[in-house]
């Protein structure tokens, strides 16, 4: 995988463009210039949507079935795509670079920009910790989600690998839902962090489970920009567990960390996808940081 | 005693944690012969909240303690009501359904998936029952058992035990691939719904005598997390449930969604089931009994051979030692044990206490001269209201010389006669306005408050919530330095523990469902209201802790009532029978109590005392106003309860 990093989204692949371009929805402002960047630098543009409700994709207005993904972009008979990483949701990303795995010769690149700061959760009254964000207004819990969810059964060996952010019930709710061991669980954090200082709210937010849960001997940290970091931390659990032995994925921390467990998940057979669909909060960020773009290789 | 095995007693809360073999670690419940579960013919409707003891409950049942390899082969071994526990995958679960496909074709696929799931779990069983101390299945009669008659479904069907599970997990294989491509499920091949009794379980009874009186009782966890239509299936199920098959379900309160089977009729309480409901049967049950066996057997089960004064480790996990157990004599020598563990003051120890300290008792008296100013010129001042032995009335003085209607010289004269022993209306004030006027007190210095400390309180604000019991332990016992033999928990390790245990399970409300996260603003919002109703000088109503919604509960709106049920599931609030009901037009009115729990936190009182009318619109916002709303309804509170701007919620994080 190739890495580019800029401070500004418009000093990125200069000259570059592509033929087609997947982007979800606005809601902050570095949303509005993802979306901006991806509509400017592609020939075509469709907004994707995966629908929790009826377990559909919508493709503009089409609405598809996850398996018929592959067929509907392999009918654009395309060369190269832009995924925007920042617009589209962890489920919407999972099921396009699935789908785009399997078509040769189709060049994928994937952009995201960070957050300049994440807004303060002040719903709730003056006594809330200052290190709650507002970043989801509810969570549809876990669903799973066709082509990518396969059961979870307890008498089987499971690491489950979970990358965390500041929303530390996020984790609590998947302890107490799933039927999965704390003694079977590691846990991702992002570091470093995209600012210096974050990690240490995600780390507080997350420490009564891991404390109750005995999980600080299995902490593991990649940089929260750096989809490559958690591809090589996967791949080396899967070297130290063998092949046989399923790889539970559970992002729910930083997107970065969310598209190289998704690059894993694509390419091993034996791992799984689960994800509890928090609803974003409109305005979960303000200004706007870096961009980056990954390319992926095959 | 080592110190960190102390403070570690209750660092894990889950049964989870534990397997699925719990044999070791089980504590009978004090209601467990009402239950009737393991030789029930009708089906039983478990309701639990999480921290009942639901799941630890049903795995204790199923087959992987009940025939645990930690069980003597002298014990009571029953193959007629074998326990199956089957917690349904709810991630995988909700995934059938849409997707444009009909819901028939769902239930289709959803009957084929647990029926191969539920003949997977009876392998399983016995295989454990084999391995197990039970000596009449062995090894070698499950080798023996012949399957060949399954062919008659399904020519691919191996007739041997050992290739069965790998042919039964090839076909879950083949369902799950269906989920994801509804486009397949036509091509499966469906077993019949007779297979799993009339096929595969008569195949085993038929199989060796061994086998002959075989039977089944599947738990069902988590039933509330099925989709509407599954839970359809497994109430047709109920509705015909009969032996060798029974089927039981658990759920959280509220967690039938639908009583409806696939067919015309539903199921109904009595005629096809039998409602346990966890929560209400523990807090019915010695709740302060069993979380004493509870906190004994943590600290103490793996020391001196489990063996206390008064307390044995073997008892509380013999089904035929209930009785014992409930003994007045045994009761009292666990509540002495704990009550010396976890110390506690009663309020007359705690109106003393509070008055050795200088600054506590300035206040006091400024408080009281400050009132009295207000009438004028009087014979008696602040120090006619202080005496060494009548603490608990000289602490509510200031707020019944703050009333409106109050009169200095009666409350002089009621002193006295209180201060000589003799009949006085200062017996009937402490009662209603002690607790208040106490908190009061504390809170103005933000001090340690003894009012949350002991054992009995620790019991009461968990209010039969196991986990929220060792919550409370664990957070106090995290902060005690144990220096003696037997573990004494300060009384200030212990509010700290209330404090930070009471927080903890406050920002675990994001995790309670979808509503989640308004479930924590309400909890917050109302908390801060009741806190503000604790701030009033004149304490005129204290203790206000509950709420009615005006107009009762048929006055809420559909998205309130879900709101409510949601908060009534997570064990947020509770419904109570209305006390003092002044709306007779209203026979629904109930009253609907914060629990507990939450009373460190918020600095108020744990005791339901008195309630607050709610109008439905006002509930509306405590649950989903806007920040602008909630602050309008606070400063409509504040106005009505006279605080001044200043007066802020004493909650805050400890971090």
């Amino acid at each position: 995988m190739e890495m580019n990093k800029v401070d500004d989204v418009s000093e990125l692949a200069v000259g570059e463009a592509w033929e087609l371009s997947f982007h979800g929805s606005l809601c902050d402002d570095r949303t509005s210039s993802s979306i901006g960047f991806c509509k400017g630098r592609s020939k075509q543009s469709v907004s994707v949507t995966y629908s929790v409700d009826d377990l559909q994709v919508e493709f503009d207005s089409k609405k598809l079935r996850c398996h018929q993904i592959e067929e509907f972009i392999r009918e654009y008979r395309i060369r190269s795509v832009i995924l925007d990483a920042t617009s589209l949701g962890v489920i919407e990303l999972a099921l396009l670079l699935k789908a785009i795995r399997n078509i040769r010769k189709l060049k994928c690149s994937i952009l995201y920009i960070e957050p300049g700061k994440y807004t303060q959760d002040d719903s709730n009254s003056t006594s809330l910790s200052t290190r709650e964000f507002l970043l989801s207004m509810e969570m549809k819990g876990f669903k799973g989600i066709p082509t990518l969810t396969k059961p979870i059964t307890m008498d089987e060996s499971n690491s489950v690998v979970f990358f965390l952010g500041f929303e530390g019930y996020r984790l609590r709710y998947a302890l107490e839902e799933l039927n999965i061991v704390p003694k079977q669980c590691s846990l991702v954090f992002g570091v470093p962090s995209y600012k210096p200082g974050w990690e240490v709210d995600a780390f507080a937010n997350n420490v009564k489970s891991i404390s109750e849960n005995d999980l600080s001997g299995r902490v593991y940290f990649c940089g929260a920009d750096s989809p490559a970091a958690v591809l090589s931390r996967l791949k080396r659990v899967r070297e130290m567990i063998g092949e046989n032995d399923e790889i539970t994925l559970i992002p729910i921390g930083p997107k970065p960390h969310a598209i190289g467990a998704i690059l894993f998940y694509i390419q091993d057979c034996n791992s799984n996808f689960i994800y509890d669909h928090p609803i974003k909060s409109k305005g979960r960020t303000a200004d706007i940081g870096p961009a980056h773009l990954y390319r992926m290789t095959k | 005693m080592e110190h960190s095995i102390l403070k570690n007693a209750f660092k894990s809360n889950r049964a989870e944690e534990l397997g699925l073999d719990v044999w070791k670690d089980f504590v009978v419940p004090l209601f467990y012969n009402d239950m009737d579960l393991s030789e029930a013919k009708k089906t039983r409707k478990i309701i639990g909240g999480r921290g009942s003891g639901k799941t630890m409950l049903l795995r204790y049942l199923s087959h992987h303690s009940q025939f645990s390899v930690n069980k003597d082969s002298g014990e009571k071994y029953a193959i007629n009501s074998i326990g199956l526990y089957w917690r349904a995958d709810t991630n995988f679960l909700t995934m059938l359904i849409g997707q444009g496909v009909e819901e028939n074709v769902w239930v289709k696929l959803f009957r084929q998936y647990m029926m191969l799931t539920i003949c997977l779990e009876i392998l399983s069983s016995l295989r454990t029952i084999a391995d197990s101390n039970y000596v009449g299945i062995t090894d070698s009669d499950l080798k023996n058992l012949n399957f060949v008659d399954l062919k008659d479904y399904d020519e691919d069907f191996p007739s041997a035990y050992s290739d069965l599970s790998r042919y039964f997990r090839k076909r879950l294989r083949e369902c799950e691939s269906a989920a994801s491509n509804p486009s397949e499920i036509e091509s499966l091949r469906f077993l019949p719904h007779s297979f799993l009794v009339s096929g595969f379980i008569e195949s085993i009874k038929n199989s060796s005598p061994v086998f002959s009186d075989i039977g089944f009782l599947l738990f069902v966890d988590e039933y509330e997390n099925l989709l509407n239509y599954q839970q359809k299936v497994i109430n047709t199920e109920i509705k015909h449930s009969k032996f060798p098959l029974i089927y039981h379900v658990a759920m959280k309160k509220n967690g039938m969604a639908t009583s409806e089977t696939l067919g015309a009729e539903s199921i109904q309480g009595i005629a096809d089931y039998r409602v346990i409901d966890l929560d209400g049967l523990l807090l019915s049950s010695s709740f302060d009994v069993f979380s004493a066996e509870l906190f004994l057997n943590r600290v103490f089960s793996d020391f001196d051979g489990g063996l206390l004064e008064g307390f044995n480790s073997n008892l509380i996990k013999d089904t035929s030692s209930v009785a014992t157990r409930l003994s007045p004599q045994y009761r009292q020598s666990l509540l002495d044990i704990m009550r010396e563990i976890l110390p506690g003051m009663d309020y007359e120890q705690m109106a003393v206490a509070v008055l050795k300290s200088e600054s506590h008792l300035g206040k006091l008296k400024r408080d009281i001269d400050q009132e009295l100013s207000k009438f004028g010129s009087l014979d008696f001042s602040s120090d006619d209201f202080l005496a060494k032995g009548f603490e608990k009335g000289s602490i509510i003085v200031p707020a019944l010389l703050s009333r409106k209607s109050s009169n200095p010289d009666e409350i002089y004269r009621e002193f006295q006669r209180y201060k000589a022993r003799e009949p006085s209306r200062f017996d009937g004030w402490i009662q209603n306005n002690f607790v208040g006027c106490y908190l009061q007190m504390y809170r103005a210095y933000d001090r340690l408050c003894p009012f949350y400390a002991g054992f009995d309180t620790y019991v009461t604000m968990a209010r039969g919530n196991i986990r929220h019991f060792y919550e409370l332990c664990n957070a106090a016992m995290s902060r005690s330095d144990f220096s003696e033999r037997k573990p004494v928990i300060s009384i200030e390790a212990q509010i700290l523990g209330a404090r930070s245990a009471s927080e903890d399970i406050l920002n675990e409300a994001p995790t309670y469902g979808r509503l989640g996260s308004k479930i924590r603003a309400f909890i917050y919002n109302l908390g801060h209201i009741f806190e503000f109703s604790h701030m009033r000088k004149t304490q005129s109503e204290s203790e206000v802790n509950h709420f009615s919604i005006k107009g009762g509960f048929s006055s809420l709106d559909e998205e309130d009532t879900i709101f409510l049920s949601e908060a009534v599931k997570w064990g947020v609030v509770y419904q109570d029978k209305s006390t003092k009901n002044k709306d007779r037009s209203n026979p629904d009115n109930s009253d609907w109590v914060l629990n507990p729990i939450y009373a460190p936190f918020f600095f108020i009182s744990y005791r339901k005392k008195r309630k607050i009318e709610i109008s439905p619109s006002d509930f509306r916002i405590l649950h989903s106003g806007s920040p602008d709303r909630r602050i309008d309804l606070e400063v409509l509170y504040k106005t009505k309860w006279q605080l001044e701007d200043g007066d802020q919620p004493y909650s805050h994080t400890l971090f």
